[in-house]
């Protein structure tokens, strides 16, 4: 079945900008192939693999990468210039400020939502979510992975620290882009080897696993219906990823690499990041989630979980350790880390139970390494953190999801304005939508 | 033909504006309109002229086989034939209760030798605690009553409308009071079951509309069999003339008629701690009101901004008006006089039993496409595959005051129900919607884990907040939070796609997560050896302690595990293959079993 439907909300955005590139767009759809053409534009290719951190809750702009002096401060923010336009709490950050020159903050970031639940979805598939498309509005990491390809021996799209949490997978672009939605804990991947009988573990396997072909070969050849069929196939998928050092390894980490992550969940997701990344086991997209960003209340009571102190600490310390390591290794330029939430949260002064609501007009983002030229700021607001008085970039505009999408695909070298036809329901999906006609753009503005 | 292209290009010019259509180019609208074709291939392949009436040896027990085989026969289908004792035991005992059966209960069942011990086996299970467990789980999953919703659900909340199921199921009470007492729900949702439904609507921040709207949207999938949302934005020509006839004829001014019934309902919200982590819900209606359109600027909500009103109800599906000024009520009283609230009540339980609906998906139903006599216009087809069959049990469920568990027995006993999931072929795609062999389909996380335990006789108790005893089965747990003290389980159950009564909906797909997980995981192979801690010996352990002879060892774990005896080429390829000692080979024919395909489908 097709449909057919005009979804307002993306109208909407799609009107607030006017249609200036929309003529050209459609004189394409004319001449009836523009179900695949997409723009000629230059991807950066920058970056081989991309962190995000999904900072879940919305983060406080003013309280995280858009400092600024004002009533709200605590006490003891300690705020220091790191760069031109570029203010940070030492704080909250004490790593961070030691990575100046590698951090890049966007201080003109608005977003199209304001619930937790559509933000969420919008920061995950840069769609907006029209219930229609859910199925069909797969994860950027899976547009990423489908485009990058399954080198192997790992799953092209990590999720990690995930849990629990609303999460697209791939939806209609199948298994191999689905996130493995990988645990991150002192344990590793338990399920990756039979975790008996000691050195004969592995020969105990197969003489199992042989036992197991040999009575299911019948319905192997003869499987009632296809979803049968394609469960079969994951028996073979799964034991190439057993007894792989190389693999069991990336789950794996010592206390003391533990501790200096911060001891937190956050933490341990971002060394199994590390390792992914370090063990180059085909991995291009990982999606880390930073949870509790929602402080609607006593943000800066240390007697409240979570907190300003313990957020950003937390966050500080594994993304922090997370870029040493990486630098150690050389991977650091080659890994394009973007942190952000799904909105921003009300400016100025602190509600009356001391904490911040929820506010889509301005929010704040930081990106580094795969290519970004760091010590700056991009963009600025005004003096409460209400709204964006300066873009800072090209399309003079604020910096959508839409355009921070679009800049993920360039690092990686993908375009963008790139479309799938054969989509379920027929209609197409637009990896970044409206980006064919030029609406949202990556922002070449954050590479060096 | 030149009115055909006008009316295409006419479709072009209101499309050519949606950049996820755009500008719809003929030639390929033509290939895709192909494709469609190819998709009501059941329609096509239905009345084909070639048919050849066939005639089938098997018994009509009731009304639903009249309508299958009739059709199969009309239609030249062959039909699979009945199932075996042992395909039967493990279906019935798994539709029925969720679970497999014992070791015992099977081997009652394939040794009895009466002639009626079919029938007399669905009475047992129906009449079961077992039976309350699985079928108010099945209508927890309906509704979702999940207390991961904020805080606005509480676990107590969540409880009570788990016991509330739990009577209905046990007590055969009429599914039209339980909808008629769901939709008009009043008072605390801490202290009884129903008003829950209310509050898993509510809307958190946006305009109170949204929260009516989206209860007017639950209420028409659960008891109409319809998504109602795509009109709660916009009107359904221009947006769904391809997708449903009915809802393309309706609009949002009508939708609003519907979501007018919800309008004098409040939600009073009581913070029960100082960081309003738990809130207090209570429900009632206002005296007077209507749906109004004004909202607050600021946050204006998910929708388009609504217009005109305020609106007074309207059922739409038949244009009647409240009788009195309690909106909600008159709302219950009108879904369950309307046919269509029995004919989605069938066919969520018919789908469940044979695992596809008669229409399908089961809650996309098209009003305009249900009656034969009055067929759409093409390209369009009747949308039921069996539209008298449904009609007749609509009629037998309204006569037997709209009891689920008549209708589950109706359909347990049918021979429709208990064919062979084997085919003798040659198989056409087309005949899946005959039913005419049954639908193999992968077992829901759920029905893997209790099966697994039951299997090799290890069943572990799980504590659920807020009850008193824990639970032994998965399919007792009250929602997908649980239990909450047991990471190793949720796990289990969140990789085989559980999902979360909210956004992540239930799946059935395979993963290579699912597949390592049951090879590998420790509690899982744990189950597989014979461990005798804890106090109670697993299967092996016991059979390991019996001392009977290897083949009735195999025998046993075949019995157990897949609820049917081995075929002797299944015991040679075990001798052939088998290492180790007796009790290394006995938990790895175990392990094997737990792995193999036909243990983790339902057949």
């Amino acid at each position: 079945m097709f449909c057919h439907g005009v979804d307002h909300k993306v109208s909407r955005r799609r009107l607030m900008f006017g249609g200036g590139k929309a003529a050209a767009y459609f004189a394409l759809a004319a001449r009836g192939d523009a179900e695949t053409t997409a723009l000629n534009v230059k991807p950066r290719n920058t970056a081989k693999t991309v962190i995000f951190v999904n900072m879940s809750g919305a983060p406080s702009q003013l309280d995280t990468f858009d400092a600024k002096d004002g009533p709200w401060n605590a006490d003891d923010a300690d705020i220091q210039q790191l760069g031109k336009g570029m203010f940070l709490s030492r704080t909250l950050f004490p790593e961070f400020s030691k990575l100046s020159n590698d951090l890049l903050l966007l201080h003109s970031v608005q977003s199209w939502e304001a619930a937790h639940e559509r933000g969420a979805f919008y920061v995950q598939t840069s769609h907006p979510q029209n219930p229609a498309f859910i199925s069909e509005s797969p994860h950027i990491g899976s547009v990423v992975a489908m485009e990058k390809g399954a080198p192997g021996p790992l799953p092209p799209f990590l999720a990690l620290n995930t849990s629990g949490t609303l999460f697209q997978g791939s939806k209609f672009m199948g298994g191999v882009n689905e996130p493995m939605l990988a645990p991150a804990s002192a344990n590793g991947l338990t399920t990756l080897e039979h975790n008996y009988y000691a050195a004969a573990s592995q020969s105990r396997f197969e003489e199992k696993f042989k036992m197991l072909l040999a009575l299911d070969d019948n319905l192997r050849k003869n499987p009632l219906g296809k979803e049968m069929a394609s469960h079969a196939d994951f028996y073979d998928a799964a034991k190439r990823l057993m007894y792989n050092q190389t693999i069991s390894n990336v789950f794996k980490f010592s206390t003391d690499e533990n501790n200096r992550y911060g001891n937190t969940n956050f933490g341990r997701a971002c060394i199994v990041a590390r390792n992914a990344i370090k063990a180059k086991a085909g991995v291009s997209f990982i999606n880390l989630h930073s949870f509790g960003w929602d402080t609607h209340q006593f943000m800066y009571d240390t007697n409240y979980a979570p907190n300003m102190y313990t957020l950003c600490n937390d966050l500080d310390r594994g993304i922090g350790n997370l870029v040493q390591d990486l630098k150690a290794s050389g991977d650091f330029d080659k890994t394009l880390i973007v942190m952000m939430g799904e909105f921003g949260r009300t400016p100025g002064s602190l509600n009356p139970r001391g904490g911040r609501d929820h506010h889509k007009f301005l929010q704040a983002a930081a990106m580094m390494g795969g290519g970004i030229k760091g010590g700056r700021a991009i963009g600025e607001s005004d003096k409460d953190g209400a709204q964006v008085i300066t873009p800072g970039w090209s399309m003079n505009r604020p910096i959508f999801m839409e355009d921070i999408a679009s800049t993920i695909y360039s690092a990686l070298g993908i375009n963008w304005t790139k479309s799938i036809a054969e989509t379920p329901s027929g209609r197409k999906f637009e990896y970044v939508p409206y980006a064919v006609q030029g609406t949202y753009s990556s922002i070449d503005e954050v590479f060096g | 033909m030149k009115k055909l292209v006008l009316t295409l290009f006419a479709i072009h010019g209101l499309w050519g504006t949606d950049p996820h259509c755009p500008g719809y180019p003929i030639p390929q609208r033509e290939l895709d309109n192909a494709v469609r074709a190819r998709e009501s291939s059941f329609d096509i392949f239905s009345k084909r002229t070639s048919k050849v009436r066939i005639k089938t040896a098997i018994d009509r027990v009731n009304l639903i086989d009249a309508g299958i085989f009739g059709k199969m026969e009309a239609d030249g289908v062959p039909s699979a034939a009945i199932a075996s004792d042992e395909e039967f035991l493990r279906r019935v005992f798994v539709d029925l209760t969720g679970r497999i059966p014992t070791i015992e209960q099977a081997r009652k069942f394939l040794s009895d030798g009466n002639s009626s011990k079919r029938q007399a086996l669905i009475d047992e299970l129906m009449a079961s605690e077992a039976f309350v467990d699985q079928w108010s789980f099945f209508y927890s999953n309906l509704f979702e009553i999940t207390s991961r919703y904020y805080n606005y659900v509480s676990v107590q909340g969540r409880n009570r409308f788990n016991q509330y199921l739990r009577d209905f199921i046990s007590k055969d009470r009429s599914y039209a009071d339980v909808a008629r007492e769901i939709v008009s729900a009043n008072g605390d949702a801490h202290l009884s079951g129903p008003p829950n439904f209310l509050v898993r609507g509510f809307q958190q921040g946006d305009p109170i509309q949204d929260t009516w709207d989206t209860l007017t949207d639950r209420t028409t999938v659960r008891f109409l069999g319809m998504k109602s949302e795509c009109i709660s934005c916009h009107d359904g020509r221009r947006h769904l003339d391809e997708i449903n006839l009915y809802l393309t004829k309706r609009k949002r001014q009508e939708f609003w008629g519907m979501s007018a019934f919800f309008s004098r309902m409040e939600i009073q919200q009581t913070p029960l701690d100082s960081y309003s982590r738990q809130i207090r819900n209570v429900i009632f209606d206002r005296p007077n009101g209507g749906y109004y359109s004004l909202v607050n600027s600021g946050s204006p909500g998910p929708r388009p901004a609504r217009t005109g009103g305020p609106y007074e109800p309207v059922y739409v599906f038949n244009g009647q008006k409240p009788q009195s000024n309690d909106w909600r009520k008159e709302l219950g009283k009108m879904i369950i006089a309307d046919r269509q609230f029995a004919r989605t009540a069938v066919n969520y339980i018919w789908a469940a039993m044979y695992g596809q609906g008669i229409v399908d998906p089961v809650d996309g139903w098209d009003l305009a496409r249900i009656d034969p006599n009055n067929p759409p216009p093409a390209p369009w087809t009747i949308q039921p595959s069996h539209p008298e069959l449904m009609e007749s049990l609509a009629d037998e469920f309204i006569r037997g005051n709209y009891s689920v568990k008549k209708l589950i027995r109706l359909i347990a006993t049918s021979s429709s129900y208990q064919l062979s999931s084997q085919h003798p072929g040659p198989w056409r795609p087309e005949y899946d919607r005959y039913f005419a062999r049954h639908y193999t389909r992968r077992l829901t996380a759920e029905q893997i884990y209790d099966a697994m335990s039951i299997a090799t006789d290890t069943e572990t108790p799980m504590a659920v907040e807020g009850f008193a005893l824990p639970v032994m089965y998965a399919n007792q747990l009250p929602d997908p939070t649980e239990p909450r003290n047991d990471t190793n389980v949720r796990n289990f159950l969140s990789n085989f796609g559980r999902g979360d009564w909210w956004q992540n909906p239930r799946t059935f797909t395979s993963t290579v997560l699912q597949v390592l997980f049951v090879m590998n995981d420790t509690t899982v192979n744990y189950r597989t050896f014979a461990n005798k801690d804890g106090g109670r010996p697993t299967r092996v352990a016991t059979l390991l302690e019996s001392g009977v002879s290897d083949r009735l060892a195999i025998e046993q774990l075949f019995l157990a595990t897949l609820t049917r005896f081995p075929s002797d080429n299944e015991i040679d390829s075990i001798m052939k293959t088998r290492t180790g000692n007796r009790e290394q080979w006995m938990a790895d024919v175990q392990w094997a079993l737990l792995n193999k395909l036909d243990f983790v489908f339902h057949h």
